[in-house]
C-alpha cells in the first residue's frame, strides 16, 4: 500500500532558519490529522507537500510521488483548502469554482457541471450566482471547500477548515469532511488547532512541535486499546478475585489495596469481571474505561519533544 | 440524477492538454473585462482611427467610389494617402497612445484582485505554474493591445498590397516586418509594466496611476537632465523618445537618411542635440521589461514568506 505521505529526513529552511527539522514517517490513514501549536511547522509542511517550498534536505512523497520531481502530477491529485480567505473579487461563486476546475484540467462542460453540483452539495446552490466577495464567512469557507473538491481529487488538504464557523457551520463542515473520507475515494489531511475536529474526523494523527515530528499515532488503534484498558475500584478480599482475573488472561496492575488497573484480553468482556467479582465476593464500586483522549496524547507530546514517532 | 442531488465523487474523466491551460485564465479575464461597459465602448472607439485610415487607403485606389460619394468634387489621379513608413509611424503612435488608456483600464484589474484576496494559492495548488499564470495574464493585454495596434496596421498593409499589386508588397515587405516587431515590442513593454504595477499596487486606481506615472514621470526627469547638463542622454528616460527611436530603427531599416530625420524630429529639445543611438533605446526597453519581470516574479508567489 502506498502511503498518503512519506517523509524522509525532510528539512526546510527559510533564510537559514530551520522550520522543519529532519521529519521522518509514513502515514497511511484515510484521514490524517496534523496538529501542533502555532509555529510548529504545520503550514510549512503542507506548503512543502504542495510544492510551494522546496525541501532543503531530504524527501517528501505524496501518494508515492516526489514533491521535487513530480509536483505537477501531485497537484493533479490534490485539492487544497487554504487557511486564510482565498477568493477572487468580482467573480461569482459558479465562475470561480468552474475556473478552478478547468485549471485542474477538466474540460469546460464537465467543469461547469461539477461546479454546479459541488456548490449545491455544499449548500451554496442558491448563492452560486452571487459575487464571492459578498458571501458570509461560513459561505466563504464552503466556497473554498468547493474549489478544493470540484475536480474530485485523490487527496484533500484542509488547513483549518472550521476557522470562524459557528456551531452549525462547523457541524456541517465536519459532516462533509467525514462524508468525503467515507467515500473511500479520497484521503484527507486535516490541519487544525481544534483537537475535537481532528478527533471527530481523523484516524491517524501527526503532532509537530518546533519543526519536529513529536508524535505519530493511529487513533483507531488507540481507541481499540482504550476500550480494553480498565480501572476498577473494588471492596472486600480481592486476592481470589485477582487470581481469577489473571486466569482470564488480563494484564494486571494493583495500585493500592483497592484500585486495580487491567487490560482485558481480546476475548474478554467487562461482564466477565462482574461475574468473577460476584463469584469471589468482591464488590466493584467503580469501573472506568481509561480514555486516553487526543487531548492527553497532545499534551504528552507537548511535554516531551524529542522528535520520536 | 439531477445536479443538485449529487454528492461528492472523484473525477477520472479526460483532462485538457496542459500546454494551453494558461489560456483559461485569459478567457475568463476577457469575459470580466468586457463586462465593464466603459471598457467595451472605449475599446470599440480604438478601432475608429484604423478604420478611417484603411478607408482612406481603399478610396485612394478607388477614385470612382470617392467621386460617387462626393459628386461634383474632382480628385487628382494621385495617391490620396501615401502608404509609407511615415504613414505607419503616425498611425502606430496614435494607436499606441490609445493602447495606454486601454492598458490603464484593463491592466490594474488583472493581478491585484488575486493578491488582495490571497487567491494565488488556489491557482498554484493546481497543475498550473507561476509562469503559466503570468503568461495567462500577459496574454490578456497582449491580445487586446495587439488587436488595436499591430493587427489593424497589418490589415492596412495587406489591403494596400492587394490594391497596389505584388510589386508594392515586395518593395515594402520591410514595413510589415517593422509593424509586427514594433507592435510586439510596444505591447510587450506596456503589458509587463502594467502587470508589474498591478502586482505591486493592490488598489486599482493607484495601479492605473502608477502606469501613467511610470510612463511620464521619468520623461520630466530626463528632460530636466537634458536641460541642465546640455546632453541628449536624458531622453533615455523619455518613454516617447525611447519607443519612437525603436520604431524609427525598424521603419527606417533600409533608409538611413530617413532614420536620422525622424530621430531628430523626436528630440524634444529641438535639433541641436544629438539623438540617442538606437541600440540604447532597445537596451532601455529590454531593461524595463526585465525589471518588470523581476517585480512580477517577486510578487507572484503562492505564499508570503515572513522574514
Amino acid at each position: 500500500m502506498i502511503p498518503a505521505i512519506e517523509l524522509e529526513n525532510l528539512s526546510v529552511l527559510f533564510n537559514g532558519r530551520p522550520i522543519l527539522k529532519s521529519l521522518n514517517g509514513a502515514f497511511y490513514g484515510r484521514a490524517i490529522g496534523l496538529l501542533g501549536p502555532n509555529g510548529a511547522g504545520k503550514s510549512t509542511l503542507i506548503q512543502t507537500l504542495l510544492g510551494f517550498h522546496p525541501p532543503t534536505r531530504g524527501f517528501a512523497r505524496v501518494l508515492g510521488m516526489d514533491v521535487r520531481t513530480q509536483i505537477r502530477k501531485i497537484r493533479h491529485a490534490i485539492g487544497y483548502m487554504p487557511e486564510n480567505d482565498s477568493f477572487i473579487t468580482r467573480m461569482t461563486g459558479i465562475r470561480l469554482v468552474r475556473m478552478m476546475a478547468e485549471l485542474s484540467g477538466l474540460p469546460p462542460a464537465e467543469a461547469l457541471e461539477r461546479a454546479h453540483e459541488t456548490l449545491f452539495h455544499l449548500g451554496l446552490g442558491e448563492a452560486r450566482y452571487r459575487d464571492v466577495g459578498t458571501y458570509s464567512l461560513g459561505m466563504k469557507q464552503m466556497a473554498k471547500l468547493a474549489v478544493a473538491i470540484v475536480h474530485g481529487p485523490r487527496m484533500l488538504i484542509l488547513d483549518e477548515p472550521t476557522n470562524g464557523l459557528d456551531a452549525d457551520g462547523r457541524k456541517r463542515m465536519l459532516e462533509i469532511i467525514r462524508e468525503i473520507r467515507d467515500s473511500r475515494d479520497t484521503q484527507i489531511i486535516l490541519c487544525s488547532h481544534l483537537l475535537r475536529d481532528v478527533e471527530e474526523c481523523c484516524d491517524e494523527v501527526v503532532i509537530l512541535k518546533d519543526g519536529l515530528l513529536v508524535t505519530h499515532c493511529n487513533l483507531e488503534a488507540e481507541r481499540r486499546t482504550n476500550r480494553k484498558f480498565i480501572q476498577v475500584e473494588a471492596r472486600g478480599e480481592t486476592g481470589a478475585f485477582l487470581n481469577r482475573v489473571e486466569q482470564l488472561g488480563c494484564e494486571l496492575a494493583v495500585n493500592g489495596s483497592r484500585r486495580l488497573e487491567m487490560i482485558l484480553p481480546d476475548t474478554g468482556e467487562v461482564r466477565d469481571l462482574y461475574q468473577l467479582a460476584a463469584e469471589t465476593g468482591v464488590q466493584i464500586r467503580r469501573l472506568d474505561f481509561k480514555r486516553d483522549s487526543l487531548q492527553d496524547i497532545f499534551l504528552k507530546a507537548m511535554e516531551g519533544s524529542n522528535g520520536r514517532t | 440524477m439531477a445536479v443538485h442531488r449529487r454528492g461528492y465523487r472523484q473525477y477520472d474523466g479526460p483532462r485538457t492538454p496542459e500546454r494551453w491551460r494558461f489560456w483559461i485564465l485569459s478567457r475568463f479575464a476577457f469575459n470580466s473585462v468586457f463586462r465593464l461597459r466603459l471598457v467595451a465602448i472605449f475599446y470599440v472607439i480604438c478601432f475608429i482611427p484604423a478604420l478611417i485610415a484603411s478607408s482612406a487607403v481603399y478610396l485612394s485606389h478607388n477614385i470612382d467610389v470617392l467621386t460617387s460619394l462626393f459628386p461634383g468634387e474632382r480628385f487628382a489621379d494621385t495617391e490620396l494617402v501615401p502608404v509609407t513608413a511615415e504613414f505607419f509611424l503616425f498611425l502606430m503612435t496614435f494607436q499606441a497612445s490609445l493602447s495606454v488608456f486601454v492598458t490603464a483600464l484593463v491592466g490594474p484589474g488583472l493581478v491585484s484582485p488575486d493578491l488582495t484576496n490571497n487567491a494565488l494559492p488556489l491557482y498554484f495548488s493546481r497543475p498550473f505554474s507561476r509562469g503559466e499564470y503570468v503568461l495567462g495574464k500577459f496574454s490578456v493585454l497582449f491580445v487586446l493591445l495587439s488587436l488595436i495596434t499591430g493587427v489593424p496596421m497589418l490589415f492596412i498593409f495587406f489591403l494596400k498590397s492587394s490594391l497596389a499589386g505584388w510589386s508594392w508588397f515586395v518593395d515594402h515587405i520591410d514595413l510589415a516586418f517593422a509593424i509586427v516587431i514594433g507592435s510586439i515590442v510596444w505591447v510587450t513593454l506596456l503589458s509587463l509594466v502594467a502587470l508589474a504595477s498591478s502586482a505591486w499596487l493592490r488598489w486599482r486606481p493607484a495601479a492605473a496611476g502608477m502606469l501613467f506615472a511610470l510612463l511620464f514621470f521619468p520623461t520630466g526627469f530626463g528632460q530636466a537632465a537634458n536641460e541642465i547638463m546640455r546632453t541628449g542622454w536624458g531622453s533615455l528616460f523619455n518613454a516617447i523618445v525611447v519607443i519612437g527611436t525603436v520604431w524609427n530603427s525598424l521603419f527606417y531599416l533600409n533608409d538611413p537618411q530617413g532614420y536620422v530625420a525622424a530621430a531628430r524630429a523626436l528630440n524634444p529639445m529641438g535639433r541641436n542635440i544629438d539623438p540617442i543611438p538606437a541600440w540604447t533605446a532597445w537596451l532601455m526597453v529590454g531593461s524595463v521589461c526585465a525589471v518588470s519581470l523581476l517585480m512580477i516574479n517577486r510578487k507572484i508567489r503562492a505564499h508570503e514568506v515572513v522574514r
